[in-house]
């Protein structure tokens, strides 16, 4: 039995937990409890361990998916849940006035990762941007991925939407091996 | 043409043959009459010889350097070989798509099988100087040299061009920029001035400037690359554009996927990947005018892309799982 892992990243409420659920092929198993701090002014539950997902691709081969509690808290998990992985998917909600800052604080968290692995970003809930008639700071998200020498995937996805999520794992193994297909 | 001759043309059609034509102002005319006799009209020739149009010219003699899907009629001319025209038009359009297809990976073939495959051949190449993306190109230019907004219009349609934002206001639906890609167009006909107050209508859309200028130059481009550009100079992916909501060349994300890990030159990569360099040339073109990709100076070189046997498998599984999803 081939088992391989590719690991969810980002702030509380980007999408994690909805973006496994999209892609897995089993119901996804969350460890989520009653927020109790400023989270809960975001959403009622958030994900405190992790949050596990699976794509079966035959009998011998499974990709298991990974999504890391937002919290920074429990940044001491992040990098031990994405030993061994294929590749990291960084989701950032990107409707908020801290966009930069948490792309700057995920990279930096994952930097050992992403310097012999592939990272690929989505930028989520953009649709609370057009609501508001603002676009995505593309201008400074690119400025930010220059300066750290990053020329990454990053695409506005919908966590919710299979074709968006299935672009965005396209993306990053085409990343990791672009002769693959 | 002259406008005596427009004017029984257009009578023509408005009677014997109206059963063939309707006359049109549409910008991107399912035919197109044009007399090459004149500057203008060897201009819309070229412009117009590789889009969906279907080209009737009207000349003193034959052109030899003419391609064959265009009609050629000899002046003078008689109704009737109008109508002979349109009944071949009417035999051009049952060409099976898998005719076009073929014929498309043919000249791919042939263009990386060229010897001296230093520049596209002529068919492959264009100037964006007399296209929307020319014209694009200058108001953004102007919009930021002088840091003030830049209007562009083009007989109805209206793009206020915000460089200091980066963004890009029109009073038309995103999906018309397609019309305006297909005209060929002059200073004459495009109106670029410096604007102080700009438009507060709320029916105005608003998009990023990376977002227009990579749409307008993929529908400009059409699979062509502009004649300025060396086919085999290194060019860098500095950044991946959007490639789930702003348009994309075929291929985009097997071309970014590679392109992202070095610089490389255009053949190098057609060939690494085995698609057609027409999606190269589109997707290049697209990206460097979205300031998303360079020119590499003499420095840079390609590091060629080693694959790691270990998880080939997977990949393509995987692979094939998404796209099957």
């Amino acid at each position: 039995m081939r088992q391989y892992k590719i690991i969810f990243s980002g702030p509380v409420g980007a999408g994690k937990t909805t973006a496994i659920k999209s892609l897995s092929d089993i119901d996804v198993v969350a460890t989520e409890a009653r927020a109790t701090d400023k989270v809960k002014e975001i959403k009622e539950n958030t994900t405190v361990a992790m949050d596990y997902g699976r794509i079966n691709l035959d009998a011998e081969t499974t990709v298991h998916l990974y999504g890391t509690p937002g919290q920074q808290r429990f940044d001491f998990m992040w990098e031990i849940l994405a030993q061994g992985a294929l590749g990291l998917v960084l989701l950032i909600d990107c409707s908020v006035s801290s966009v930069i800052d948490d792309i700057d604080t995920y990279l930096s968290a994952f930097s050992n990762f992403a310097k012999t692995n592939s990272v690929v970003i989505g930028l989520t809930r953009s649709d609370l941007l057009t609501a508001s008639d603002h676009l995505i700071p593309w201008d400074a998200i690119y400025k930010k991925l220059e300066e750290d020498d990053l020329s990454i995937a990053i695409f506005e996805v919908d966590a919710r939407n299979k074709d968006d999520m299935n672009t965005l794992l396209e993306a990053l193994i085409l990343s990791i091996d672009p002769l693959v297909s | 043409m002259s406008p005596s001759s427009q004017k029984t043309l257009a009578g023509f059609i408005k009677t014997t043959g109206k059963k063939h034509f309707v006359l049109s102002d549409d910008l991107m005319p399912n035919v197109l009459i044009i007399d090459i006799d004149n500057t203008q009209g060897k201009q819309y020739l070229s412009h117009y010889q590789n889009s969906e149009t279907k080209l009737i010219t009207l000349s003193l003699a034959q052109q030899d350097d003419i391609p064959a899907s265009v009609i050629q009629i000899q002046k003078p001319f008689t109704g009737v070989e109008i109508l002979r025209s349109a009944e071949k038009i009417k035999e051009l359009k049952t060409t099976s798509d898998l005719e076009k297809n073929k014929a498309l990976k043919q000249s791919a073939i042939n263009e990386q099988d060229r010897p001296d495959n230093k520049q596209p051949s002529l068919s492959s190449s264009y100037d964006p100087s007399t296209t929307f993306q020319g014209m694009l190109r200058k108001a953004i230019q102007l919009s930021d040299k002088e840091n003030t907004p830049v209007l562009i219009s083009i007989q109805q349609y209206r793009i206020e061009i915000h460089a200091d934002n980066n963004t890009a206001r029109l009073n038309f639906a995103k999906k018309r920029l397609r019309t305006l890609c297909q005209f060929p167009l002059t200073d004459q006909l495009c109106d670029i001035t410096k604007i102080t107050i700009t438009s507060e209508n709320s029916d105005n859309t608003t998009i990023a400037l990376p977002e227009l200028s990579l749409d307008v130059a993929i529908l400009c481009s059409r699979g062509r690359l502009p004649k300025n550009m060396a086919i085999d100079a290194l060019y860098q992916l500095k950044k991946w554009p959007n490639l789930t909501r702003w348009s994309q060349p075929e291929s985009a994300i097997k071309i970014a996927g590679l392109w992202s890990k070095s610089p490389n030159t255009i053949t190098n990569m057609a060939r690494q990947l085995s698609i057609p360099i027409e999606h190269v040339y589109s997707f290049i073109t697209a990206a460097i005018d979205s300031n998303l990709a360079k020119q590499c100076n003499g420095i840079a070189e390609v590091i060629p892309f080693k694959t790691e046997k270990n998880n080939t498998a997977l990949f393509r599984k995987l692979l094939n799982r998404l796209k099957r999803a």
